[in-house]
């Protein structure tokens, strides 16, 4: 027999968030870099501040992203993607609420003329009318498909409800948005957008002065106007009744997105916040999991999600649940509420939570790519990297008081909205 | 590509520990794979080795709730089944590398099985196979298309299993015997990577794992496919808002000659805007609205399959045979050398991305141990290298036959 002890289990130290380098184009153009050594794999981020935010009808942005490789004036879309595709790199593109994002993986090697390839493209691309249907019919089908999926009709009538359906936070894609696209939207947003707004390029993986030199060989002929001023959007108050069910013939289950409107990460109140919800619902710990999921099997899983965006926020429950046990799991989700309002936290389950939770913050820190993924999204939100580390310390101190606070002031359930949709 | 190093250790018991340092992570991973998978699974219980991989979580005669101390450590840790093997994962910070060792050597011996828990994962598996098989549009192809390729090997059931029922029926006599069978040190391999080395790598997998009982490796042989003899087609209608064809052939296991070209192919049929299948079909004359190409990636028989979504107003007869004409046309000219290069650079680029994860590389080196040496991570690329065009010619001649197809017309109830 061996004799073992039970491991001591240590509090974990989080690292202040290494700053990554610093280096500035002639024309001004920032690049941050994270440097690391993977494999001789470079990754380029190219971000530009507009997004959905900035797009004057829902999906605008995102179909420029989705059609940002259809051709240019020297290569059609096939040509393009066989470039790409040969060099065995990849360039992909999607849009956020704030920044429309081109991202470029390639070998180190061949990063020379992939970034070229996606240069090509950022600066000459024309939209071809037959690219444009084709996507036009494709997006449809896909549509299509999603609107049968219940868990998908439920995040849309949730944030349609709680932002309005032609906020860039609250639409989601429908088939009439499809059928509104103009091509010459597209054209008009991919030039005054993406083409002639100032990027931030990102820099991560392989590389080193070289790369500087290269961007600098790419970017610097270009001069970008500076920053123009903030869009503003209201949110439409378009009073959408609290309680909702959609019907869903033949649905095998309900989906329910159950919250309202809530801090983003520039409250105040926002590190404190992310570990109460965390407690709550944010992972597979947590109340709503050991409640309704390890102890009832109501659900293969339920969780709750602060979505913060740079000027707003919302808290969102959401769960999928045979039709018999939906009003069951509202009733848990409403007492799991009450319990976190009135009784104060063992320092048990806060330590798990709590160290859970830093454990997740390292995590965003592991190797250069999850560095400059983080740091990109902190830029993005509008937040500086020092937030990062202040939420860190802040989740590290928290005490039970502190919690049942949080949980008096942001989770008032017969305000939430509720959203049903199944059988 | 740089070499991934590792060292091996087999300990009295039969337990075989892997080790892997990675020192530009705080991280260590610890990765148990145990040999058990959908195909052991007996054919009027299917779903039971998933239904397995939920009851290891429910806690051990030591450590009641097993989560709580992997997240108390600030780790993290999940696991998958399929129809190979069964993996577990945990990812801890560096400092509380011992965690895991203690927490994994528990719940290979002292598991804590009860009616209780049973009862209650049947319920969350049941919503589980509910929220993704039977609520998603087309959730169930996988199911079908099994059943149609597969007359003989247990690959003939998706992990989730083959019906509800056959979860509903699972009996606690079930859970205690699949317990004894499969989960023991010689049927498992435990790979410990991140930033550790070597020798407290090893010591702490004497201390805690070297005293649990060997058990017995389970090496079962299955039936293997016979050669099929003719076509087999199956029409299906689901509410659904788009036709679908579907078309799957058998082809070589994990380590038969032949794998990695049908892999490739996949990737010259569909990767990519530039890929044979996307570009004609999708783009030039809209056959289809999404199509896809894949390779189940089985240790034993695999499956080749070709699946698209048929855009509205097209026969359906007509998209099946455009497929055809694509793979009549490999038969017939094969692949320019451009598109062989253009295949392989994409999958070396592939590959090192995916190295740069020590999750990705720890799951790896335990599945290539499973296949007879971890080493084979470092053979792979070249395995791909080697491929001609003529190899890849020879595959679509060998068992992308008109006889050797399995057509699922997945079709629209409206």
């Amino acid at each position: 027999m061996i004799l073992r002890q039970v491991p001591e289990i240590h509090s974990l130290v989080v690292p202040a968030f290494r700053k990554p380098e610093q280096n500035i184009l002639s024309n001004g153009l920032v690049i941050y870099g994270f440097p690391g050594i993977y494999h001789d794999i470079t990754r380029v981020d190219i971000v530009i501040d507009s997004g959905r935010w900035t797009e004057k009808y829902p999906l605008i942005a995102h179909s420029v992203a989705k059609l940002f490789k259809s051709g240019t004036n020297g290569k059609t879309a096939f040509q393009m993607s066989e470039a790409v595709d040969h060099l065995g790199s990849t360039i992909s593109v999607y849009t956020g609420y704030h920044g429309f994002n081109i991202t470029v993986y390639a070998m180190r090697k061949n990063l020379p003329a992939t970034l070229e390839l996606m240069f090509e493209c950022l600066s000459d691309d024309i939209f071809p009318d037959s690219e444009f249907e084709n996507y036009i019919k494709n997006s449809k089908a896909k549509q299509k498909v999603q609107e049968e999926k219940t868990e998908f009709i439920a995040d849309r009538a949730y944030r349609n409800a709680v932002f309005g359906k032609n906020h860039p936070y609250g639409y989601s894609p429908e088939i009439s948005f499809i059928d509104e696209l103009k091509h010459e939207d597209i054209l008009s947003y991919f030039v005054e957008e993406v083409k002639n707004k100032k990027p931030v390029i990102y820099l991560s993986g392989t590389y080193d002065d070289s790369e500087i030199r290269l961007l600098e060989s790419i970017f610097s002929g270009i001069d970008y106007p500076e920053k123009s001023i903030e869009l503003f959007h209201s949110i439409e108050k378009n009073g959408d009744p609290l309680h909702q069910k959609i019907n869903k013939k033949g649905a095998a289950q309900s989906s329910l997105a159950i919250g309202y409107r809530s801090i983003n990460k520039q409250h105040p109140d926002f590190a404190v916040m992310s570990l109460t919800n965390t407690i709550f619902g944010g992972y597979f710990g947590s109340r709503l999991m050991s409640n309704i999921r390890e102890e009832k099997g109501y659900t293969y899983g339920i969780y709750s999600s602060l979505q913060t965006y740079r000027h707003d926020g919302s808290i969102l429950i959401q769960t999928e649940t045979s039709g018999e046990h939906v009003d069951a799991c509202i009733t848990e989700i409403e007492s799991e509420i009450n319990k976190l309002q009135n009784d104060l936290i063992g320092s048990e389950e806060l330590k798990q939570a709590r160290n859970y939770l830093l454990g997740k913050y390292l995590s965003r820190m592991d190797g250069a790519f999850a560095q400059m993924e983080t740091f990109k999204n902190y830029q993005i939100e509008g937040l500086d990297i020092d937030c990062f580390n202040k939420f860190a310390e802040t989740i590290k101190s928290t005490t039970p008081e502190e919690i049942r606070n949080m949980a008096q002031k942001h989770y008032n359930f017969t305000a939430m909205y509720q959203i049903i949709v199944g059988k | 590509m740089s070499k991934i190093h590792f060292e091996r250790k087999v300990l009295n018991n039969g337990l075989t520990v892997i080790h892997h340092s990675d020192r530009d992570t705080p991280f260590v991973v610890f990765n148990t794979l145990y040999k058990v998978g959908a195909k052991h699974e007996n054919p009027s219980r299917t779903g039971f080795a998933h239904l397995f991989e939920h009851l290891m979580f429910e806690g051990t005669k030591n450590v009641p709730y097993f989560d709580g101390p992997l997240q108390e450590a600030g780790g993290e840790n999940n696991a998958f089944t399929n129809n190979d093997y069964t993996n577990y994962y945990d990812i801890v910070p560096a400092l509380n590398a011992e965690i895991p060792y203690w927490l994994e050597s528990d719940r290979m011996q002292h598991l804590n099985i009860n009616a209780k828990s049973l009862r209650l994962q049947k319920k969350v598996v049941i919503e589980e196979f509910k929220e993704n098989y039977i609520n998603q549009p087309y959730g169930d192809i996988q199911h079908l298309i099994r059943g149609m390729v597969y007359r003989q090997h247990p690959y003939q059931w998706p992990t989730i299993g083959k019906d509800l029922k056959h979860i509903q029926d699972a009996a606690l006599s079930d859970v205690k015997d699949f317990y004894q069978t499969h989960y023991c040190p010689a049927n498992a391999i435990v790979v410990i990577a991140g930033d550790i080395d070597c020798d407290t790598a090893f010591s702490y997998a004497e201390k805690w794992f070297s005293d649990i009982p060997s058990g017995k490796m389970q090496e079962v042989k299955y039936l293997s496919e016979l050669p099929q003899p003719e076509a087999r087609e199956l029409t299906h209608y689901a509410d659904v808002p788009q036709n679908m064809i579907i078309i799957a052939f058998a082809m070589p296991g994990r380590l038969e000659k032949g794998y990695f070209e049908g892999d490739l192919i996949t990737d010259i049929l569909s990767s990519g805007h530039s890929s044979r299948l996307h570009y004609r079909l999708v783009k030039e004359q809209e056959i289809f609205s999404e199509i896809d190409a894949y390779i189940t990636g089985s240790n034993d028989t695999g499956m080749f399959v070709i699946e698209g979504r048929v855009n509205e107003g097209i026969d359906i007869q007509h998209a099946k045979n455009c497929i055809w004409g694509e793979i009549f046309e490999l038969q017939k000219n094969g692949i320019t050398e451009i598109e062989l290069e253009k295949v392989k650079n994409q999958m070396l680029t592939y590959m090192r991305f995916s190295d740069a994860s020590l999750l990705n590389k720890s799951i790896s080196l335990a599945y290539y141990e499973l296949l007879g040496d971890a080493d084979l991570i470092n053979q792979e690329a070249s395995q791909y290298d080697d491929i001609t065009a003529e190899d890849i010619q020879s595959f679509t001649q060998k068992y992308l036959q008109v006889h050797q197809s399995n057509t699922l017309y997945y079709l629209s109830n409206s």
